[in-house]
Protein backbone atom coordinates (compact mmCIF):
# COMPACT_ATOMS: atom_id res chain seq x y z
CA UNK A 1 0.00 0.00 0.00
CA UNK A 2 2.72 2.58 0.79
CA UNK A 3 5.79 0.57 0.46
CA UNK A 4 8.09 2.25 -1.53
CA UNK A 5 8.67 -0.65 -3.98
CA UNK A 6 5.26 0.16 -5.22
CA UNK A 7 6.99 3.43 -6.09
CA UNK A 8 5.46 5.72 -3.96
CA UNK A 9 6.29 9.84 -4.07
CA UNK A 10 7.43 9.83 -0.79
CA UNK A 11 8.11 13.59 -0.94
CA UNK A 12 4.31 14.21 -2.00
CA UNK A 13 3.47 12.17 1.04
CA UNK A 14 5.49 14.14 3.28
CA UNK A 15 4.08 17.50 2.08
CA UNK A 16 0.89 15.85 2.72
CA UNK A 17 1.61 14.69 6.12
CA UNK A 18 2.51 19.00 6.86
CA UNK A 19 -0.35 19.81 5.25
CA UNK A 20 -2.11 17.88 7.60
CA UNK A 21 -0.39 18.97 10.29
CA UNK A 22 -1.10 22.63 9.81
CA UNK A 23 -4.95 22.02 9.33
CA UNK A 24 -4.67 20.17 12.99
CA UNK A 25 -3.12 22.52 14.34
CA UNK A 26 -5.24 25.42 13.02
CA UNK A 27 -8.64 23.14 14.09
CA UNK A 28 -7.11 22.93 17.19
CA UNK A 29 -7.23 26.52 17.81
CA UNK A 30 -10.44 27.60 16.04
CA UNK A 31 -12.11 24.80 18.54
CA UNK A 32 -10.56 26.96 22.08
CA UNK A 33 -11.83 30.20 20.27
CA UNK A 34 -15.34 28.82 19.55
CA UNK A 35 -14.99 27.84 23.01
CA UNK A 36 -14.45 30.89 24.51
CA UNK A 37 -16.70 32.98 21.83
CA UNK A 38 -19.40 31.26 25.04
CA UNK A 39 -22.06 30.40 21.97
CA UNK A 40 -25.45 29.52 23.59
CA UNK A 41 -25.35 25.50 24.73
CA UNK A 42 -26.37 23.74 21.83
CA UNK A 43 -25.13 25.44 19.21
CA UNK A 44 -21.88 25.79 21.11
CA UNK A 45 -21.49 21.54 22.07
CA UNK A 46 -22.29 20.97 17.83
CA UNK A 47 -19.31 23.53 16.92
CA UNK A 48 -17.26 21.61 19.10
CA UNK A 49 -17.80 18.56 17.89
CA UNK A 50 -18.37 19.11 14.53
CA UNK A 51 -14.31 20.51 14.31
CA UNK A 52 -13.29 17.61 16.93
CA UNK A 53 -15.03 14.92 13.83
CA UNK A 54 -12.99 16.89 11.36
CA UNK A 55 -9.73 16.61 13.35
CA UNK A 56 -10.25 12.89 13.75
CA UNK A 57 -11.38 12.43 10.22
CA UNK A 58 -7.76 14.00 9.51
CA UNK A 59 -6.11 11.65 11.48
CA UNK A 60 -7.73 8.80 10.27
CA UNK A 61 -7.77 9.68 6.83
CA UNK A 62 -4.25 10.28 6.11
CA UNK A 63 -2.01 9.10 9.40
CA UNK A 64 -3.30 6.21 9.63
CA UNK A 65 -3.34 5.47 5.55
CA UNK A 66 -7.28 4.09 5.96
CA UNK A 67 -8.43 5.85 2.79
CA UNK A 68 -6.33 3.72 1.26
CA UNK A 69 -7.29 0.51 3.44
CA UNK A 70 -9.48 -2.37 2.41
CA UNK A 71 -13.55 -2.54 2.57
CA UNK A 72 -12.84 -5.26 5.78
CA UNK A 73 -11.24 -2.53 8.14
CA UNK A 74 -13.52 0.03 6.60
CA UNK A 75 -16.72 -1.86 7.71
CA UNK A 76 -14.85 -3.36 10.57
CA UNK A 77 -14.54 0.13 11.96
CA UNK A 78 -17.89 1.11 10.89
CA UNK A 79 -19.58 -1.87 12.77
CA UNK A 80 -17.67 -0.16 16.35
CA UNK A 81 -18.75 3.32 15.93
CA UNK A 82 -22.28 2.01 15.22
CA UNK A 83 -22.31 -0.07 18.77
CA UNK A 84 -20.55 3.25 20.04
CA UNK A 85 -23.17 5.40 18.96
CA UNK A 86 -25.95 3.01 20.30
CA UNK A 87 -24.93 4.29 23.71
CA UNK A 88 -25.48 7.59 23.21
CA UNK A 89 -28.24 7.85 20.56
CA UNK A 90 -30.74 5.16 22.00
CA UNK A 91 -30.32 6.44 25.46
CA UNK A 92 -30.57 10.04 25.12
CA UNK A 93 -34.04 10.38 24.18
CA UNK A 94 -34.28 8.46 27.78
CA UNK A 95 -33.42 11.20 29.76
CA UNK A 96 -35.33 13.60 31.18
CA UNK A 97 -33.66 16.51 32.59
CA UNK A 98 -36.41 18.21 35.38
CA UNK A 99 -35.26 21.58 35.78
CA UNK A 100 -35.22 21.03 39.66
CA UNK A 101 -35.37 25.19 39.97
CA UNK A 102 -35.85 25.04 44.02
CA UNK A 103 -32.16 22.88 44.61
CA UNK A 104 -30.70 24.65 41.64
CA UNK A 105 -31.06 27.92 43.60
CA UNK A 106 -29.94 26.80 47.34
CA UNK A 107 -27.02 24.83 45.38
CA UNK A 108 -25.96 27.95 43.64
CA UNK A 109 -26.71 30.50 46.92
CA UNK A 110 -24.25 27.85 48.53
CA UNK A 111 -20.90 29.63 46.81
CA UNK A 112 -19.07 26.37 47.20
CA UNK A 113 -19.89 24.02 44.33
CA UNK A 114 -18.15 21.26 46.44
CA UNK A 115 -21.24 21.33 48.58
CA UNK A 116 -23.16 17.85 48.30
CA UNK A 117 -26.76 18.67 47.70
CA UNK A 118 -29.41 18.75 49.92
CA UNK A 119 -32.11 17.45 49.44
CA UNK A 120 -35.55 18.88 51.20
CA UNK A 121 -37.01 17.03 53.14
CA UNK A 122 -40.22 15.40 51.51
CA UNK A 123 -38.82 16.21 48.78
CA UNK A 124 -39.62 13.19 45.66
CA UNK A 125 -36.75 12.69 43.88
CA UNK A 126 -37.86 9.54 42.37
CA UNK A 127 -40.53 11.47 40.56
CA UNK A 128 -37.94 13.77 38.75
CA UNK A 129 -35.84 11.54 37.03
CA UNK A 130 -36.97 10.25 32.89
CA UNK A 131 -40.34 11.18 34.09
CA UNK A 132 -40.87 8.09 35.90
CA UNK B 1 19.61 -9.52 14.37
CA UNK B 2 16.79 -11.09 12.21
CA UNK B 3 15.31 -9.36 9.32
CA UNK B 4 11.58 -9.77 9.28
CA UNK B 5 10.95 -11.09 5.87
CA UNK B 6 8.32 -9.95 3.70
CA UNK B 7 4.71 -10.74 4.22
CA UNK B 8 3.09 -13.45 2.36
CA UNK B 9 0.28 -12.42 0.35
CA UNK B 10 -3.32 -13.14 1.90
CA UNK B 11 -6.76 -13.87 0.98
CA UNK B 12 -8.23 -10.23 1.54
CA UNK B 13 -5.42 -8.49 0.82
CA UNK B 14 -5.01 -7.06 4.16
CA UNK B 15 -2.23 -8.01 5.66
CA UNK B 16 -2.64 -9.99 9.16
CA UNK B 17 -0.45 -7.59 10.92
CA UNK B 18 -2.98 -4.80 9.72
CA UNK B 19 -6.12 -6.51 10.05
CA UNK B 20 -5.20 -7.79 13.70
CA UNK B 21 -4.04 -3.70 14.44
CA UNK B 22 -7.57 -2.45 13.54
CA UNK B 23 -9.57 -5.06 15.06
CA UNK B 24 -7.08 -4.08 18.53
CA UNK B 25 -8.04 -0.39 17.74
CA UNK B 26 -11.76 -1.33 17.61
CA UNK B 27 -12.29 -3.02 20.98
CA UNK B 28 -10.11 0.67 22.24
CA UNK B 29 -13.04 2.70 20.33
CA UNK B 30 -15.56 0.32 22.07
CA UNK B 31 -13.46 0.96 25.66
CA UNK B 32 -13.27 4.43 25.71
CA UNK B 33 -16.33 4.91 23.63
CA UNK B 34 -18.13 3.58 26.52
CA UNK B 35 -16.45 5.31 29.40
CA UNK B 36 -17.05 8.74 27.05
CA UNK B 37 -20.81 7.38 26.24
CA UNK B 38 -21.28 6.87 30.39
CA UNK B 39 -19.81 10.93 30.59
CA UNK B 40 -22.14 12.19 27.65
CA UNK B 41 -25.39 10.68 29.34
CA UNK B 42 -24.54 11.59 32.93
CA UNK B 43 -23.83 14.90 31.79
CA UNK B 44 -26.75 15.24 29.74
CA UNK B 45 -28.74 14.01 32.28
CA UNK B 46 -29.15 16.87 34.95
CA UNK B 47 -28.52 20.56 35.28
CA UNK B 48 -26.78 19.85 38.24
CA UNK B 49 -23.89 18.01 37.38
CA UNK B 50 -21.28 20.71 38.04
CA UNK B 51 -18.45 21.13 35.39
CA UNK B 52 -15.46 23.03 36.88
CA UNK B 53 -14.95 26.87 34.96
CA UNK B 54 -12.49 27.23 31.86
CA UNK B 55 -10.13 29.04 33.83
CA UNK B 56 -9.69 25.95 36.83
CA UNK B 57 -9.70 23.99 34.02
CA UNK B 58 -5.97 24.93 32.30
CA UNK B 59 -7.17 25.40 28.74
CA UNK B 60 -3.91 26.48 27.61
CA UNK B 61 -1.98 23.43 28.60
CA UNK B 62 -4.52 21.10 27.68
CA UNK B 63 -4.28 22.88 24.30
CA UNK B 64 -0.33 22.51 24.83
CA UNK B 65 -0.60 18.73 25.53
CA UNK B 66 -3.43 18.44 22.29
CA UNK B 67 -0.36 20.49 19.64
CA UNK B 68 2.47 17.92 21.57
CA UNK B 69 0.51 14.67 20.55
CA UNK B 70 -0.68 15.86 16.80
CA UNK B 71 2.93 16.82 16.34
CA UNK B 72 4.23 13.56 17.75
CA UNK B 73 1.72 11.85 14.97
CA UNK B 74 3.16 13.72 12.38
CA UNK B 75 6.73 12.52 13.43
CA UNK B 76 5.73 9.26 13.86
CA UNK B 77 4.04 9.09 9.86
CA UNK B 78 7.19 10.52 8.95
CA UNK B 79 9.54 8.33 10.74
CA UNK B 80 7.21 5.66 8.64
CA UNK B 81 7.97 6.75 5.68
CA UNK B 82 11.94 7.46 6.37
CA UNK B 83 12.06 3.21 7.14
CA UNK B 84 10.06 3.30 4.16
CA UNK B 85 12.61 4.71 1.90
CA UNK B 86 15.72 3.32 3.62
CA UNK B 87 16.65 6.15 5.55
CA UNK B 88 17.89 4.90 8.56
CA UNK B 89 18.67 8.38 10.41
CA UNK B 90 15.80 9.90 9.49
CA UNK B 91 13.92 6.93 10.89
CA UNK B 92 15.59 7.33 14.24
CA UNK B 93 15.48 10.91 14.76
CA UNK B 94 11.28 11.20 13.99
CA UNK B 95 10.96 8.01 16.19
CA UNK B 96 12.87 9.43 19.25
CA UNK B 97 11.17 12.72 18.65
CA UNK B 98 7.82 10.63 18.86
CA UNK B 99 8.66 9.33 22.19
CA UNK B 100 9.95 12.38 22.89
CA UNK B 101 6.23 13.92 22.14
CA UNK B 102 5.04 11.22 24.73
CA UNK B 103 7.38 11.73 27.52
CA UNK B 104 6.84 15.74 26.95
CA UNK B 105 2.65 14.95 27.21
CA UNK B 106 3.16 12.64 30.18
CA UNK B 107 5.17 15.30 31.87
CA UNK B 108 2.73 18.24 31.21
CA UNK B 109 -0.17 15.85 32.53
CA UNK B 110 1.62 15.27 35.95
CA UNK B 111 1.36 19.14 36.10
CA UNK B 112 -2.04 18.89 35.48
CA UNK B 113 -2.97 16.21 37.85
CA UNK B 114 -0.80 17.49 40.62
CA UNK B 115 -2.79 21.43 39.79
CA UNK B 116 -6.09 20.38 39.59
CA UNK B 117 -5.86 17.92 43.04
CA UNK B 118 -4.63 21.15 45.02
CA UNK B 119 -7.24 23.12 43.64
CA UNK B 120 -9.97 20.35 44.88
CA UNK B 121 -10.92 18.01 41.57
CA UNK B 122 -10.00 14.85 42.86
CA UNK B 123 -11.13 11.62 42.03
CA UNK B 124 -13.86 11.24 44.72
CA UNK B 125 -14.61 15.50 44.94
CA UNK B 126 -17.17 14.71 42.39
CA UNK B 127 -18.53 13.32 39.41
CA UNK B 128 -16.74 15.39 37.05
CA UNK B 129 -13.21 14.62 39.09
CA UNK B 130 -13.89 10.80 38.71
CA UNK B 131 -14.78 10.89 35.14
CA UNK B 132 -12.00 13.14 34.63
CA UNK B 133 -9.46 11.49 36.14
CA UNK B 134 -10.82 7.92 34.84
CA UNK B 135 -10.45 9.11 31.76
CA UNK B 136 -7.78 10.65 31.23
CA UNK B 137 -6.08 8.48 33.44
CA UNK B 138 -6.93 5.61 30.75
CA UNK B 139 -5.41 7.61 28.50
CA UNK B 140 -2.04 8.23 30.18
CA UNK B 141 -2.20 4.21 30.46
CA UNK B 142 -2.18 4.24 27.13
CA UNK B 143 0.24 7.06 26.28
CA UNK B 144 3.11 4.77 28.25
CA UNK B 145 1.75 1.53 26.76
CA UNK B 146 3.02 3.24 23.28
CA UNK B 147 5.93 5.19 24.34
CA UNK B 148 6.97 1.47 25.15
CA UNK B 149 6.18 0.16 21.99
CA UNK B 150 7.67 2.80 20.40
CA UNK B 151 10.94 2.70 21.80
CA UNK B 152 10.94 -1.42 21.26
CA UNK B 153 10.19 -0.62 17.08
CA UNK B 154 12.98 2.39 17.47
CA UNK B 155 15.30 -0.40 19.40
CA UNK B 156 14.56 -3.18 16.55
CA UNK B 157 14.31 -0.71 13.69
CA UNK B 158 17.99 0.39 14.48
CA UNK B 159 18.73 -2.98 14.06
CA UNK B 160 17.54 -3.52 10.81
CA UNK B 161 14.89 -5.49 11.80
CA UNK B 162 12.70 -3.79 9.52
CA UNK B 163 14.67 -3.56 6.56
CA UNK B 164 12.12 -5.57 4.14
CA UNK B 165 9.16 -5.69 6.04
CA UNK B 166 7.93 -2.17 7.58
CA UNK B 167 4.54 -3.54 8.99
CA UNK B 168 5.47 -3.42 12.72
CA UNK B 169 6.26 0.62 12.22
CA UNK B 170 3.26 1.04 10.61
CA UNK B 171 1.09 -1.49 13.32
CA UNK B 172 3.11 0.88 16.11
CA UNK B 173 2.19 4.26 14.02
CA UNK B 174 -1.88 3.31 13.81
CA UNK B 175 -1.69 2.49 17.96
CA UNK B 176 0.08 5.92 18.51
CA UNK B 177 -2.20 7.67 16.15
CA UNK B 178 -5.27 6.06 17.76
CA UNK B 179 -3.59 7.62 21.17
CA UNK B 180 -3.75 10.96 19.72
CA UNK B 181 -7.28 10.56 18.22
CA UNK B 182 -8.70 9.79 21.06
CA UNK B 183 -7.15 12.72 23.02
CA UNK B 184 -8.43 14.88 20.63
CA UNK B 185 -12.16 14.13 21.25
CA UNK B 186 -11.07 13.77 24.71
CA UNK B 187 -10.02 17.78 25.23
CA UNK B 188 -12.95 19.16 23.78
CA UNK B 189 -15.50 17.46 25.99
CA UNK B 190 -13.71 17.61 28.96
CA UNK B 191 -12.01 21.11 28.83
CA UNK B 192 -14.03 23.13 26.61
CA UNK B 193 -17.80 21.72 26.46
Amino acid sequence: MSDSAHGHDTQAEIRTYLAIFAALTFLTILTVGVAYMNLPHGPGIVVALLIAMAKIFLIAAFFMHLRHEGRLIKVSLGVCLGLVMILIVFVLPDLGVHELEVLEREHKASHNPYLPLQHEAGHDESADVGGH
Amino acid sequence: MTVLPVAAPTRTGISHAKLGTWVFLGSEIMLFGGLISSYVILRSGSNLFWVPPRSMMGVPLAMLNTFILISSSVTMVLALAAIQDGAMARFKGFMMCTIGGGFGFLFVKAYEYNHKWHEGITLSSNLFGSFYYTLTGLHVLHVIGGIVLLATILSQGARGMYAKNHERVECAGLYWHFVDLVWVLLFPILYLI
